[in-house]
């Protein structure tokens, strides 16, 4: 749940949507509308704060925003 | 030509860069930085002697390495092949193939994305500190010799490579700061000018060489995507970026995080159009905004507007040396920047450039006090906020492949790519998992955001095909 926590208010911060708006299960391109910089920023922001490496490949894969709770916890 | 090593061989001391990446930012001064650049040229002619002439292409971060061994490149007479690393493998073989590119210097991670068999060599045992190698500046008699083959995606499905000689990048001094809207042209040296432009695209190269030849100290994030976090606690003057960066920053300071941008006092952005609000979110900020409008066809931008408080709309007046104009509404351009053409597609050419002008497939007109505006686009391509442009053909071939799909038109909306499709009821969930397959393999910037499904045919043209608009 900390991981989850951490990431919306990430996503909040850079992309200006309130963390009501966001769950699990949100969609980053189909709901939530980010646009592919918020992404890279959002996983840069990411990368520095769970102190992680996230690879461009691993980064095509991640649709959701559990997916990318799933890539951390894999860390 | 423009003298320009002799040129920044003057600015000795002053600092020329800066790279940040937080506790590991450092700076370069111009006398530092000439040196790097001239140890990366004796490296070249270890590792592949006399460089005249011939095609490498650079698949790297586009970080202050990236600027040092395109120099050194340059400077080696080299015609170098500048690839987005955000490109498809697909694309980069293309980019590779049509350029005829016999090399690659690269960043280790990009390895994976080069699928077809072309040399390698890793970009860092070009930048160890060995020889020195003189660097010289071009001559006249070298004017028409291509210096870089850059590739842009046009309305056709494959990308162009665009041929850019010595004398569109160095035949006069550029132009990126109007020194009069500075405080005069000894404003220019030493200003802190942040550049997020990547240097695979011509906005980057033009950003690299125009700071360079002011003086200027130029602010790199060692990793772009950090675009947001860098310059928390850094103190600069200018900041060139995307209209999507813009956005970014716009949101960042509508939630106090002002910070963030470095105590900027002027914005200049190109590559696509930017909103109303955009601009007065900065305007009202004390922040001031200029706007450029260029393509890479015409080596880099033609006009600059910095009065966007009179003219918002307007990308501003032709910059000396262009010579601009509206032929059936559509800008044209000449001057000595203009590309030589595509390389090896006389057919391409010759749709775009005729007797030395570029008709840029941008509609629009000029107003009585010269300030141009932009109306509308000829020809069928999206150019979304990020400066990258994208073919709707493109992506329609690829939703071809999905057999339930009948018909289908890719389009923009709010800086977004929708795909309209028709096609029967049952099959749109699975043409939904299809796009969603699909985006998976797209870069970020060419993902399908919406579908928006009909259940009736597209209206057509005369001659059968799908109406645009």
């Amino acid at each position: 749940m900390e991981i989850y926590n951490k990431i919306v208010s990430i996503i909040e911060d850079v992309a200006d949507i309130p963390q009501s708006d966001i769950n699990e299960n949100s969609l980053l391109i189909d709901d939530l509308d980010l646009a592919s910089l918020e992404i890279l920023a959002i996983v840069s922001k990411i990368e520095e704060e769970f102190s992680v490496s996230i690879t461009e490949k691993e980064l095509l894969a991640v649709e959701s925003v559990a997916d990318i709770v799933k890539l951390l916890e894999t860390r | 030509m423009l003298d320009f090593i002799k040129i920044i061989e003057e600015f000795g001391n002053m600092t020329a860069f800066k790279s940040l990446a937080g506790k590991d930012s450092f700076e370069l001064s111009y006398n530092e930085y000439l040196k790097e650049v001239s140890f990366c040229a004796y490296n070249l002619n270890r590792t592949f002697g006399d460089l005249r002439g011939r095609h490498i292409g650079l698949l790297c971060e586009s970080n202050i390495d990236y600027t040092i061994i395109m120099l050194a490149l340059v400077f080696s007479r080299a015609v170098v092949i500048p690839i987005n690393s955000y490109e498809s493998t697909d694309n980069i073989s293309h980019i590779i193939n049509d350029s005829e590119t016999e090399a690659i210097i690269i960043d280790k991670e990009y390895q994976e994305k080069i699928s077809i068999d072309v040399p390698q060599y890793n970009k860092a045992t070009l930048l160890v500190h060995s020889n020195l190698m003189t660097l010289t500046d071009f001559s006249e008699d070298e004017a028409d010799n291509p210096l870089f083959i850059i590739y842009t995606s046009g309305t056709t499905s494959l990308s162009k490579g665009v041929v850019l000689t010595v004398a569109n990048q160095f035949g006069v001094k550029k132009q990126i700061i109007n020194s009069d809207f500075m405080g005069g042209p000894d404003a220019l040296p030493g200003m802190k000018i942040y550049n997020n432009f990547p240097f695979y695209h011509v906005a980057g190269i033009v950003a690299l060489l125009g700071s360079l030849e002011c003086g200027c100290t130029l602010y790199l994030s060692a990793n772009p995507k950090n675009i947001l976090f860098d310059l928390d606690g850094e103190s600069i003057d200018v900041g060139f970026a995307t209209p999507a960066v813009l956005k970014l920053w716009k949101k960042a300071i509508k939630r106090g995080n002002t910070s963030r941008l470095g105590g900027l006092n002027l914005v200049a952005t190109a590559g696509a159009k930017i909103d109303r609000e955009t601009v007065d979110a900065f305007l009202n900020n004390g922040i001031r905004f200029c706007q450029f409008y260029g393509m890479t066809e015409t080596g880099g931008n033609v006009t600059c507007n910095f009065d966007i408080g009179n003219h918002i709309e307007s990308v501003g007046l032709p910059i000396p040396g262009v010579n601009l104009f509206i032929q059936d509404e559509e800008i044209c351009i000449s001057g000595q920047q203009i590309m030589q053409g595509y390389y090896n597609n006389y057919k391409e050419t010759d749709k775009c450039l005729r007797g030395g002008v570029i008709h840029t497939g941008d509609l629009g007109y000029i107003d009585q006090d010269g300030y141009v505006y932009i109306t509308g686009r000829k020809k069928n391509l999206i150019i979304l906020s990020s400066g990258e442009n994208v073919s709707p053909e493109e992506l329609e071939k690829m939703l071809y492949k999905c057999d339930s799909i009948v018909e289908c038109k890719v389009y923009e909306s709010i800086d977004r790519i929708v795909a309209g499709v028709f096609a029967p009821k049952e099959y749109h969930e699975d043409i939904r998992e299809y796009v969603s397959d699909l985006n998976k393999t797209l870069p970020l910037y060419k993902r399908i955001h919406n579908i928006e499904f009909t259940t009736e045919e597209f209206e057509k043209t005369a001659s059968g095909k799908i109406k645009r608009h």
